[in-house]
């Protein structure tokens, strides 16, 4: 069809002219060469064109400017402007017409000068183009015919669109649709035939596009004018695609989404409307007539686009790959889609080849439409997991929240108990750097938190005061330590001792992080320690002093010193003075055994030899081995052996040991007593040491109370021969002693054959020992 | 043999001291039974007025006395005489004061609740270290 191109191309030469020079007149005169220039060339193109045509029309369809049919919006520059300049002046078509002068022309350009507002003589012109027109170039084309009719112009139409007319008024009264919708109002009811709606097709078509509802109040009033959707909606079928069909791909409407949208809108009329009950049941046949419609509505556009596309295969695929769905439609409809191409001048293979190459156009487009539609739920993914990662991050926020009010809540608790605890206590840092103080340590202290906080507690503190506070690397010191201070003070009332206790703080590693002391007020307990002691002396001196008087003045008696006694005075004289003894061991017994509860017992410690102090203590208790007749063995290596220690206690636990084996020994019985040169402890830390043991063949000692009898009034409970007793307390007190000499003891016994107690002494005594005990 | 000891002991003089006066009697009684010298106090003012009077060869001083104690006789004993032998009576309790008495050259310590035949063995020593240190400056 080179024809057709020839005058697509002097179309657009005409648009373009119409542009340039538009723009040219709002730039100069109207008389200015330039403008006469293109003005000429405008005119003599039109008139070309008014030969072949009876008139030209340029029309304004939605974006889009048409000329006679052909779309100009894609291929001309600027035509939008020109569409906006038109809709400001609100004119939706001009229509030349035959015998068109340049005057006329002129004015509709000057009209048109793009840019330019309009003076007084150019509003007046536009008021009367609006109204009137020019004599050969009209306005709004469809109100000219309607206006003209009567009067010009002799045309074919002319007959149908008085009939038109006639009907319009009389449709006007009845129903409230304007001009063109009456029009397909009455074509739908079989009132006016397509010819006559086709001379009004762009204005219904772009009324349909922008307002689908009306056409569906058209569609239903008409059902209920003609009784039958069905038919309507039929006759609706044919006009789409004998009249239409060509305006929608044009347009590059889908029919299919224009078909759906009309669909809804006809159910929504026909829900909201009860009056058309009756025909709802139709409703159930539209879906399948409109895919009816769809289908061949589709076979035709593609036919048409076929047609005018026809060189340019892309451009065919291009156009017309929208319109078909899927693969599966294109299945359905490809044997009449076929006979359609062949009918519009396609060779059967060549209809082969496009239907092949469509279908793989369609499947590519469906690829890209499920990666669209995997984006789109993708996307959604992303949405939803943005939603979610925000509600648990506004719950979890939430759960800190409550969390750490409940945190706040517990530290506050805990910090009224630090305030009010009566004892003083301060948290230090790894290198002793205050970290906490509470008031009662402000107290016992007499120092100010804020002073002191963040730095060492021993700052501005007299060294005396505070000497064993956070004493050396707190590193080293692994384990809790306990110590006195002494407040010292001018005035013996204030004097305030204090026992801190530290432990150190470990974290969940194990590693130090700081040390806690609690100070706590011991003066009132060093006090009534001090008492008790003072008691304990008091009662020992007022308990001892009779006995010694009374003991004395016997052994006068018993010593004849006083002159001679007979055989009954000098026995009862003696059971008094025994008994007596008996008493006097009692109240050591209880007096050591208060002073060693007391921590009270002190060491003093000298060298003295062993061997002699054991003879010695045969020698006192000789009367009494005497008179059961015990045969004593010593074992003794050598004739000294040195040993540093508090010999009064040593001359104690012997007396006990070689005293109880006496006890528990029966007549004629024997006692071994050993005493020899040791080596104690063991690798770098052995030591000289002595080891004494007493042996007795008396009744012995049960394994399970070997141990238990260095405990406390262990004796009650043991097997003692009548007229044995005793407060219990003596071996308990031997193994104090012995070990505060830092020796050992211990027993080992059978029953029946007797037993052996030893005890070791260190050689050299060792004074940080006796500090210890000290402190 | 009694006769032997009596001529041995009658020269020297013992002192007594102690608040004590059941005790003092029974061991001044023994000691003179041993055949010294016998004179007793019953507090530390009495024993140094005593002392001022006519030196005893030794003073048996108890440690423990209300008023003026024991170390506080003993110190002022000292201030008049640096080598007047001096044996403090102890008894249980008063153990604290032992180092005091050290200090100011206590010669010996008896237990009250021991045997007097200690008493006389310490006596015996001391006048005997005494003699001997007396001989051997001159030599």
């Amino acid at each position: 069809m080179p024809n057709k191109d020839k005058k697509d191309k002097v179309y657009l030469e005409v648009a373009k002219l119409i542009l340039i020079t538009s723009k040219k007149i709002a730039l100069y005169s109207k008389k200015h060469p330039i403008v006469k220039e293109s003005l000429n060339q405008l005119y003599q193109h039109l008139t070309i064109l008014l030969k072949e045509n009876s008139q030209v029309t340029i029309f304004v369809g939605g974006e889009e400017l048409i000329l006679n049919d052909i779309s100009l919006s894609s291929t001309l520059a600027g035509s939008k402007e020109l569409v906006d300049k038109m809709r400001e002046l609100e004119i939706d078509s001009i229509s030349f017409k035959q015998g068109m002068e340049l005057s006329e022309l002129a004015d509709l350009l000057s009209l048109l000068s793009i840019g330019k507002k309009l003076d007084k003589n150019e509003e007046k012109l536009k008021t009367t183009f609006l109204s009137n027109g020019f004599s050969h170039i009209k306005a709004n084309v469809v109100h000219y015919e309607k206006v003209e009719e009567g009067q010009k112009v002799t045309s074919s139409v002319t007959k149908d669109a008085e009939a038109f007319l006639e009907k319009k008024e009389k449709i006007k009264k009845d129903v409230p649709h304007e001009g063109e919708l009456a029009i397909l109002e009455q074509y739908l009811q079989g009132q006016v035939t397509g010819e006559i709606l086709e001379r009004h097709k762009e204005d219904v078509i772009s009324k349909l596009l922008s307002e689908p509802s009306q056409l569906a109040n058209i569609v239903v009033q008409a059902a209920v004018a003609c009784g039958s959707l069905a038919k309507v909606l039929a006759k609706l079928r044919e006009c789409i695609i004998d009249e239409f069909s060509d305006e929608l791909i044009k347009k590059k409407r889908k029919p299919d989404r224009i078909l759906a949208s009309l669909e809804r809108a006809i159910v929504k009329s026909i829900d909201t409307d009860s009056s058309a009950s009756q025909i709802k049941k139709e409703i159930d046949n539209l879906h399948e007539i409109i895919s009816g419609f769809d289908d061949n509505l589709k076979i035709h556009m593609l036919a048409k686009i076929y047609e005018v596309t026809k060189p340019n295969l892309n451009k065919f695929l291009q156009r017309s790959k929208r319109l078909i769905i899927d693969s599966k439609e294109l299945n359905r409809v490809s044997p009449d889609l076929k006979a359609a191409l062949i009918e519009k001048g396609a060779k059967e293979a060549d209809s082969d080849v496009l239907l092949a190459r469509l279908e793989d156009a369609i499947e590519s487009r469906k690829k890209i439409s499920i990666a669209k539609r995997e984006y789109e739920e993708l996307k959604n993914k992303a949405k939803l997991f943005d939603k979610t990662l925000l509600d648990e991050i506004a719950k979890a926020t939430q759960d800190l929240k409550r969390k750490n009010k409940r945190l706040a809540g517990e530290k506050e608790r805990v910090d009224t108990v630090i305030r009010n605890l009566a004892d003083g206590m301060i948290v230090v840092d790894k290198q002793g750097k205050v970290m906490m103080i509470n008031p009662a340590a402000e107290q016992l202290l007499g120092i100010d938190k804020k002073e002191k906080i963040g730095k060492f507690l021993q700052e501005g503190l007299g060294s005396h005061q505070l000497v064993a506070l956070a004493k050396g690397n707190l590193a080293d010191e692994a384990e809790a330590v306990s110590k006195e201070i002494e407040l010292s003070s001018n005035d013996e009332q204030t004097k305030r001792i204090l026992r801190a206790s530290t432990a150190v703080v470990e974290n969940e590693n194990g590693n130090t992080v700081g040390m806690v002391m609690m100070l706590s007020d011991i003066t009132r307990q060093k006090q009534v320690d001090k008492m008790k002691s003072d008691f304990v002396a008091h009662v020992s001196h007022e308990l001892r002093t009779p006995i010694i008087a009374t003991k004395k003045s016997l052994s006068l008696l018993i010593s004849k010193a006083c002159g001679d006694i007979n055989e009954d005075q000098n026995k009862f004289l003696n059971i008094a003075n025994s008994n007596l003894s008996r008493l006097s061991r009692l109240i050591d017994d209880i007096l050591d055994f208060s002073k060693l509860e007391a921590g009270k017992i002190s060491i003093n410690p000298a060298t003295f030899n062993l061997i002699t102090l054991i003879q010695e203590v045969m020698q006192s208790l000789d009367t009494w081995v005497k008179d059961k007749q015990i045969g004593i063995d010593l074992s003794l290596g050598g004739k000294e052996i040195d040993v540093e220690a508090d010999r009064d206690k040593i001359n104690q636990v012997l007396t006990n040991l070689i005293g109880n084996a006496l006890k528990f020994i029966a007549e004629k019985g024997k006692i071994i007593i050993s005493c020899k040169n040791i080596t104690a402890g063991s690798g770098g830390n052995s030591f000289e040491a002595v080891e004494v043991g007493i042996t007795d063949n008396g009744i012995g000692i049960e394994e399970k109370d070997c141990q238990r009898i260095f405990d406390k009034f262990e004796q009650v409970s043991l097997i003692s021969p009548a007229g044995v007793g005793g407060t219990g307390l003596g071996l308990h007190i031997c193994k104090q002693i012995v070990e505060l000499h830092k020796g050992k003891i211990w027993v080992k016994s059978e029953i029946g054959k007797g037993s052996t107690f030893s005890f070791t002494l260190p050689k050299k005594f060792s004074t940080q020992e006796k500090k210890e005990v000290k402190d | 043999m009694e006769k032997k000891i009596e001529n041995h002991n009658k020269d020297i003089e013992i002192l007594i001291v102690d608040d004590e006066k059941d005790f003092v009697a029974t061991m001044e009684f023994w000691l003179k039974s041993q055949g010294y010298k016998v004179r007793t106090a019953f507090n530390g003012k009495g024993a140094l007025d005593i002392i001022k009077q006519q030196k005893p060869n030794i003073v048996f001083l108890d440690i423990s006395m209300p008023e003026m104690d024991g170390v506080e006789t003993l110190r002022r004993i000292r201030e008049m005489d640096d080598e007047l032998p001096v044996v403090m009576i102890t008894a249980y309790g008063t153990e604290e004061n032992r180092d005091a008495a050290y200090r100011l050259k206590a010669n010996a310590f008896f237990d009250k609740s021991k045997d007097f035949y200690e008493a006389d063995h310490i006596i015996k020593s001391i006048l005997h270290f005494f003699a001997k240190a007396k001989k051997e400056p001159n030599k």
